[in-house]
C-alpha cells in the first residue's frame, strides 16, 4: 500500500512538472516561474520550501532525545511571518517592481551597487545549498530504498538504485520546467504535506489516548518525567532552547529558497494576506511533530513500543505500527514532498547562483541563461549526488548547519540594509564575512568527529553556535555602519524609492 | 507630540546593544536569564524597524508592538517560573502548564492575531494602491495600471 501511494505520488508530481515545462519558455519563467503566481500557489511553495523531511523525521526524533525544548524551532511561526513581511517581503517584492530581480544577490547588487557583495551573498547561497541539497538527496534515498523493495532486486547496490531514482524524478521535472515547475509541484506537495501531518496528529493523539493522558503518563514515568514535558526546564539547557527559538525566528531572514519565492508573487497587494495563509499552513504541518513527538516516547512508556535505539526512528516506527496502511501511504508520501519540495528550490537557487549571480560578480553575463540554467541544474544535482555518495558524513554534517550559514551571512545584511540607507557596503560585506566564516567555523568545531585534536567552541553550556554566528553577524555590521557612518554612498532613485516606502 | 528619537531609530538603537549582550551571554556562564529575557526584543525590534514609515515613526502600530513585546516577555517569564513545576502543577487545555504558554499562547494564538494585525494594517504599513501607482509611474514598470 506504502509502496502503491508512492508510486501514485511520484506520477503526479511528473505529470505537474511536465505540464509547467511546458510554460517555461524564458529564464524569468525558469529562475522566478514568470513572475506570476497568486498568493496560494506562492504561500504554499514557500511552506513547502522551508519544511524540509526534517518536519517528519528529524523533528520527532529531536522530541524524543530533548524534550518539549525542540518545539522551540518551530513555534516561533506564530509571527514570523509578519515579521518577513514586513521587514523583507515588501521591499523584495517591490524592489522586483522597479529591477530585473530573480534572486537574492540581485537583491544585493540593486541595494548596494556592489559586486563584490553580490558575489559573497552567491558564495554563501552556493556553500549553504552543498549541504541542504546533497542531505536532502541522501534522505531521498534512504525512503526510496525502504518504501521500494530494492534490496531483492539490486542487492548491496540498492541504496545507490534507489538515489538514483530519488534524483532522476526531481531533475525531470527541474531541468525541464527549473522554478515554474518547481512551485506548481511545490504545491502538490504541501498539499499533501498539510493533509499527512493533519491525519497523523489526530491519530497520535487518538492512539495515546488524548493530549492530557499521554502528557500526564509521560510526566509519570521513569524513563521521561517531568523534565521532559519542562519547555526551559528540561535536559537541554534554557539557553540551548531560546538558542533554538532565536536562530530559527531571526535566521529564517536569510533563508534564499524562501525569499527567493517573494519575487515571484504576481500581485504585490497580495502580501497582505501571505501571513495568515503561510502562517496556517505552517501551524497545521507543524502538527505533525507536536503529535509524534508526544505520542511516541507515551506509547513507549505504556511498553506498546520498545525504546528507541535511534531517536530517528520515531516517525517511521509509529507511521508503520500504528497508522493504518492508506494514511501511512499518504504520510510516507508527504515526507517525500517534504524533500523533494526542498531539494527543487534549492536545485534553483544553486543554478541561479552558478549561472547568473557568480558571473555578475565578475562583471559578465550569460548570453543564454535559460539553457545553462538547465545545464547547472543538472550538474549541481550530479555534483550533490556524487558528494553524498563520497563523503555522506561530511554531507549530512553541512545539512544540518545550512540553515545557520544561510541565516548568520545573509539574514543581518538583508534585513537591516533593506530599512536603513546608512548600511554601507563595506558593513554588508564584512557581516556576510564574518557570518559565513564563524557559522561554518563553530559549527564545524561543535559537531565534528573527524579530528580529535580540534578544540570545541568557548561557547556557554547549550548555546547553539548558529545563534553566535548569526548574533556575531549582526553585531559586526552595526560596528562597521557605525565606523561608516559618515561616508555611505546615496542610493539609486528607484532603492531610495522603494526603501522609503 | 514631536517625538526626539524616531520608533525606528530608537529600535536600531535596541538592536545595537541587545546583539552584543546576547552574544556575550553566548558566551560566558551565568547569563541564561539575561538570554531568555532579551530575545523576544529582537524580532519586535526588527518588527518595528520594518514597519516605520518614512519618517521613522509607526503610530498607532507601536502599542501592538509594545503589546506583542510584553505578550512574548509575559510567555517566557512564564515558562521561565515554571521550571520545575510540571510534576506539582496544574494541567491546562490538557497540557502542563509551562507546556500551555509554549503550544498554545507562544505557538498557536500569534498566528490569527499577528496575521488580522498584518492584514488591517496593510495600507498604512506595507504600502497601499496610490504609493505603488506612483512607484510604477516614476520607475517605469511592465506591471497592468492598477484598477
Amino acid at each position: 500500500m506504502i509502496a502503491a501511494t508512492a508510486v501514485l505520488y511520484l506520477g503526479l508530481v511528473l505529470a505537474v512538472g511536465l505540464w509547467a515545462t511546458r510554460r517555461t519558455k524564458t529564464a524569468q519563467d525558469f529562475f522566478v516561474a514568470g513572475k506570476d503566481l497568486g498568493l496560494i500557489v506562492t504561500s504554499l511553495a514557500i511552506m513547502s520550501a522551508i519544511f524540509s523531511g526534517f518536519l517528519f523525521i528529524g523533528g520527532p526524533g529531536l522530541t524524543y532525545r530533548l524534550g518539549v525544548a525542540s518545539f522551540f524551532i518551530s513555534f516561533s511561526v506564530g509571527f514570523t511571518g509578519v515579521m518577513m513581511n514586513w521587514t523583507l517581503a515588501k521591499r523584495l517584492r517591490l524592489l522586483a517592481e522597479v529591477r530585473e530581480i530573480f534572486t537574492v544577490p540581485d537583491v544585493v547588487l540593486a541595494r548596494w551597487g556592489s559586486r563584490r557583495a553580490s558575489g559573497l551573498a552567491a558564495i554563501a547561497i552556493i556553500v549553504g545549498t552543498l549541504g541542504y541539497l546533497g542531505a536532502q538527496l541522501q534522505a531521498l534515498g534512504v525512503l526510496v530504498d525502504s518504501i521500494f523493495p530494492l534490496d531483492g532486486l539490486f542487492g548491496a547496490w540498492s541504496a545507490e538504485v534507489a538515489l538514483a531514482l530519488g534524483t532522476t524524478v526531481v531533475l525531470l521535472y527541474a531541468v525541464a520546467g527549473g522554478m515554474l515547475a518547481g512551485v506548481y509541484t511545490d504545491v502538490v506537495q504541501g498539499l499533501l504535506m498539510m493533509a499527512a501531518a493533519g491525519a497523523v496528529f489526530w491519530q497520535a493523539l487518538r492512539t495515546g489516548g488524548g493530549l492530557e493522558a499521554i502528557t500526564r503518563r509521560l510526566a509519570e514515568s521513569e524513563s521521561f518525567g517531568p523534565e521532559f514535558l519542562d519547555p526551559l526546564g528540561g535536559s537541554l539547557p534554557a539557553l540551548g532552547a531560546v538558542s533554538f527559538f532565536f536562530v530559527f525566528a531571526v535566521g529564517c531572514l536569510g533563508q534564499p529558497q524562501t525569499l527567493h519565492k517573494f519575487f515571484m508573487l504576481g500581485d504585490p497587494r497580495k502580501l497582505r494576506w501571505f501571513p495568515a495563509v503561510v502562517g496556517g499552513a505552517q501551524v497545521l504541518v507543524i502538527l505533525i511533530w507536536f503529535g509524534i513527538g508526544l505520542a511516541v516516547p507515551a506509547l513507549v512508556v505504556d511498553g506498546r513500543m520498545e525504546a528507541l535505539i535511534s531517536p530517528d526512528e520515531a516517525a517511521p516506527r509509529f507511521l508503520l505500527d500504528f497508522v493504518p496502511g492508506a494514511l501511512a501511504g499518504l504520510v510516507f508520501a508527504g515526507i517525500l514532498a517534504a524533500i523533494m519540495s526542498t531539494a527543487d528550490s534549492f536545485l534553483n537557487i544553486a543554478s541561479a547562483a552558478l549561472v547568473r549571480d557568480l558571473p555578475r560578480a565578475f562583471g559578465r553575463r550569460l548570453a543564454d541563461e535559460l539553457r545553462w540554467g538547465r545545464w547547472a541544474t543538472l550538474w549541481i544535482a550530479l555534483g550533490a549526488v556524487i558528494f553524498a555518495r563520497l563523503y555522506g558524513d561530511l554531507v549530512a554534517l553541512l545539512g544540518t548547519f545550512a540553515y545557520g550559514i544561510f541565516g548568520a551571512a545573509l539574514a543581518p545584511a538583508l534585513v537591516i540594509g533593506m530599512n536603513s540607507r546608512r548600511v554601507s557596503e563595506r558593513a554588508a560585506v564584512a557581516s556576510m564575512v564574518v557570518g559565513l566564516v564563524s557559522a561554518f567555523g563553530l559549527e564545524f568545531l561543535h559537531r565534528q568527529a573527524l579530528l580529535p585534536a580540534l578544540p570545541k567552541p568557548p561557547l556557554a553550556p547549550g548555546a547553539m553556535p548558529a545563534a553566535a554566528a548569526l548574533l556575531l553577524s549582526f553585531t559586526t555590521l552595526f560596528a562597521v555602519a557605525w565606523l561608516d557612518r559618515h561616508s555611505t554612498k546615496a542610493l539609486d532613485d528607484d532603492v531610495e524609492a522603494v526603501l522609503t516606502m | 507630540m514631536a517625538s526626539i528619537v524616531s520608533a525606528r531609530t530608537l529600535a536600531f538603537g535596541v538592536l545595537a546593544t541587545c546583539c552584543p549582550v546576547l552574544l556575550l551571554a553566548c558566551w560566558l556562564r551565568g547569563l541564561e536569564a539575561l538570554f531568555v529575557f532579551l530575545v523576544p526584543v529582537v524580532p519586535v525590534a526588527l518588527c518595528v524597524v520594518g514597519a516605520a514609515r518614512l519618517d521613522g515613526s509607526i503610530g498607532r502600530l507601536g502599542w501592538g508592538l509594545a503589546a506583542l513585546l510584553l505578550y512574548l516577555e509575559a510567555c517566557f517569564v512564564g515558562m521561565w517560573l515554571g521550571r520545575g513545576e510540571v510534576a506539582g502543577g496544574p494541567w491546562v487545555l490538557g497540557l502542563p502548564w509551562p507546556m500551555t504558554i509554549q503550544f498554545y499562547a507562544l505557538f498557536l494564538l500569534p498566528v490569527p492575531l499577528m496575521a488580522s494585525l498584518y492584514a488591517a494594517t496593510f495600507s498604512r504599513y506595507g504600502f497601499n494602491d496610490a504609493e505603488l501607482t506612483d512607484l510604477r509611474r516614476r520607475f517605469g514598470s511592465a506591471e497592468e495600471p492598477l484598477p
